[in-house]
């Protein structure tokens, strides 16, 4: 299963990229390039590990790659490359070298990497991406990007806000394209009503605890604040309202950790003003893309184009519904407290698009007993964002607006 | 100069008190003149927000600086020798993880899940010491490749997943109300103390001064070098532990990475309390001040809604300020005190 022994993650960064290039290349030495028969050599190259985003991706993939059939047919690898451009090149440089059929790869970067990509392009190798996308032409990008989260979540806090009040942005890391695109997308429709102020913004750094002290500090700045507008840290946030103003909560808009999702789906929270959504990206976006990107290299699947959509997650609090076994069945879309801890990400698990997966699964990285692969529906292509995954290419001319959510009129 | 500054191990007691007063008095000028510009930056965000109040945006500032305020009493002490410490954030993640796993939501485990958090953060830090002071690699070095390797640890074993929520007692510690007054606030009262008196009032806090000053001549007196140096460590280790377990408390979950922010802010908080980078100089209220205005200053810039850009400019501006202003070593405010 795991390519790497458990002890060799725990060594100093340069160690673990040298031993994890050394035994890639041994292993290909030992085995030919191409597929034989129905034996499949695939790796998985994550970024960084050790955030819970990441991990609960990384699981869903492994417990993917352990489910009759591909425990018999697919030879599965994971390295970790860091957050470092060069160690993702030259892994991924190895795991060309080593006879891979099919890479899934979390991008560090979206052109950093294009050089590499089109050289296992050449040998052949399936290069797909996970969340984060790429620009190189021959790569497959898996991702939420074009659900518009930013504008579509924005455009829903509008609306229950009423158009007006004061609000707080948490933007997430600064200088990322993704945070970029997404502020985009929210303040473009922030501005159109001129009833919404928004009275302080910081970088959580998708970190709940820096989100709950700068959150803190603007409500003792700002004590009136009616929405906070996320796309991480949003449980940190919305533990902040509640420490320090526990009686008149907020219009919310994030991630979807279990603890927020169990408070956006209490009735004596929404009680106190408490009206929270739960969407943003979801680590299930990594196993959806090994599914995908399985069924083209089996033939099953053939793509016409190279951006494929994963349905943006969307659990209003007015839709939250508890779990009563280990997997998201019967639009169920939440876990009792005693089953997870209160940051597990519920959107690690997609019961339409990976039955394959339960609790278990995603949090020890094991394949679901009695589970076999499930053939996907149909999958949705993404629209083409220029810089974002590919480059010479047009978006759609309303890239920025929101498109599930229907604006309300801007309020006189 | 720096020896100049470092108490003389021989002085009669009275003399010592004369000696001592007389170095605290120009130290503490920066520290009024660090936290004056803390209160101002309060008064600010007071008068742009009218609507607000002074005291429960004093409250915020507080509550919400203790990490920086325990962790960088650490990071202060490793200065002093002239090192660093760089596994602080890591270890602090580390201990919001133990705590977590040891808890796991109940308070009865807490009697022993605490002390054994500690120590474990604190013999992080003795190794981090063991490292710099008898095999001599570099501060900087030994612990960056500490804070790898104890991440990789910490990774092994709980593979990055969310933990369980700490233990009912610590979340009630980081969110109660005493008399009105939020308990951290308490908390950071008592640290300072204890902290301010193990730095300037013990002997083994004189002595670090005297080692940071000038290793020779410490040794040349006898002082026990190496045995400071793993106590400063392991203090550094202990404080990145206890802020660890406060960062638990108040998000009520933990995460591997929870602490990795405090880094930096850690050696900012000392810089700009007027410590000298290379060690032998600089007491516990300065970076208790820098932690403090470094607090106060991100309430402003969030308040400001300003660009990140920004921000970062504003923050390198005031850290590249602060070390240009040691090398007058304050000497303007001190003519223009005495």
């Amino acid at each position: 299963m795991n390519g790497l022994p458990r002890r060799l993650k725990t060594l100093p960064k340069p160690l673990l990229h040298c031993a994890g290039a050394l035994a890639l290349i041994l292993g290909g030495l030992a085995q030919p390039a191409s597929a034989q028969g129905e034996h499949y050599k695939v790796f998985l190259d994550l970024s960084y590990s050790g955030n819970v985003w990441q991990t609960a991706a990384a699981n869903g993939v492994k417990a993917l790659a352990g489910t009759p059939p591909y425990d018999k047919t697919v030879e599965f690898k994971t390295v970790i490359s860091g957050t470092d451009v060069q160690h993702q090149i030259s892994d991924l440089q190895s795991m060309i070298a080593a006879g891979a059929n099919a890479i899934l790869f979390y991008p560090v970067s979206g052109t950093g990497l294009n050089r590499v990509i089109e050289q296992g392009c050449k040998h052949n190798v399936l290069m797909f991406a996970y969340d984060s996308t790429v620009t190189a032409p021959c790569a497959y990008n898996v991702s939420s990007l074009s659900g518009r989260y930013g504008a579509n979540s924005a455009q829903w806090m509008v609306n229950e806000m009423g158009g007006k009040g004061e609000m707080v942005i948490n933007h997430g890391v600064a200088g990322t394209a993704l945070t970029d695109l997404m502020d985009r997308q929210a303040l473009g429709v922030f501005k159109r009503y001129p009833g919404i102020k928004i009275v302080g913004d910081f970088y959580g750094n998708w970190n709940d605890a820096t989100s709950q002290e700068n959150v803190a500090k603007v409500i003792a700045a700002h004590p009136n604040i009616d929405a906070i507008w996320t796309v991480d840290g949003t449980y940190g946030s919305l533990q902040a309202v509640q420490q320090h103003r526990p009686d008149r909560l907020v219009v919310i808009a994030g991630q979807s950790n279990n603890g927020y999702r169990l408070d956006i789906g209490d009735a004596a929270l929404q009680a106190k003003g408490l009206k929270g959504l739960s969407a943003s990206f979801g680590p299930a976006d990594g196993p959806y893309a090994f599914k995908v990107m399985m069924e083209v290299l089996t033939g099953q699947l053939k793509l016409t184009a190279h951006n494929v959509e994963y349905p943006l997650p969307w659990v209003p609090y007015n839709e939250v519904k508890l779990c009563t076994g280990l997997a998201f069945e019967n639009g169920c879309n939440v876990f009792p407290e005693s089953k997870v801890p209160a940051l597990f990400i519920d959107t690690a698990l997609n019961g339409d698009l990976l039955p394959e997966l339960n609790l278990t699964a995603v949090q020890n990285g094991t394949a679901m007993s009695g589970a076999t692969i499930k053939p996907l529906p149909a999958v949705t292509y993404a629209d083409d964002l220029p810089g974002v995954n590919c480059t010479d290419c047009k978006p759609p001319a309303d890239w920025l607006e929101p498109n599930r959510v229907k604006p309300i009129p801007v309020p006189n | 100069m720096a020896k100049r500054d470092a108490p003389t191990l021989s002085e009669s007691k009275p003399a010592r008190l004369r000696a001592h007063a007389a170095r605290a008095n120009p130290e503490l000028l920066p520290v009024a003149v660090v936290l004056a510009c803390a209160a101002l930056l309060i008064i600010a965000t007071k008068i742009l927000n009218p609507g607000s109040s002074l005291t429960q945006q004093l409250s915020a500032v507080l509550v919400t600086s203790i990490f920086l305020v325990v962790a960088s009493f650490g990071q202060g002490l490793t200065i002093l020798l002239g090192g660093i410490d760089l596994s602080i954030g890591v270890v602090a993640g580390l201990s919001a993880m133990m705590i977590s796993v040891l808890t796991n939501g109940q308070n009865a485990s807490l009697p022993w899940a605490v002390p054994a958090t500690l120590a474990f953060c604190a013999a992080i830090g003795m190794i981090n010491g063991l490292g710099i002071a008898l095999a001599k690699v570099p501060p900087f070095i030994m612990t960056l490749a500490s804070g790898i390797t104890f991440f990789g640890v910490g990774l092994g074993f709980t593979s990055g997943l969310a933990q369980r929520p700490v233990a009912p007692a610590l979340q009630a510690l980081m969110s109660g109300h005493w008399l009105g007054v939020p308990i951290p606030i308490y908390l950071i009262a008592g640290f300072v103390v204890i902290a301010a008196i193990f730095q300037n009032g013990t002997a083994e806090g004189r002595q670090l001064y005297a080692i940071g000053s000038g290793p020779r001549a410490a040794s040349v007196l006898g002082l026990p070098i190496s045995g400071l140096t793993i106590l400063a460590y392991a203090l550094s280790g202990l404080c990145a532990g206890v802020s660890g377990l406060l960062l638990a408390g108040y998000s009520s979950a933990a995460t591997l990475d929870i602490g990795d922010p405090l880094l930096l802010p850690t050696i900012a908080a000392v810089v700009i309390g007027g410590a000298r980078v290379v060690g032998g100089k600089g007491i516990y209220l300065g970076t208790f001040a820098g932690a403090i205005f470094l607090s106060a200053l991100e309430t402003v810039i969030t308040v400001l809604s300003l660009s990140q850009g920004l921000r970062n400019i504003i923050e390198g501006v005031i850290i590249v300020g602060a070390l240009l202003l040691q090398s007058e070593r304050w000497g303007a405010l001190r003519r223009w005190s005495n």
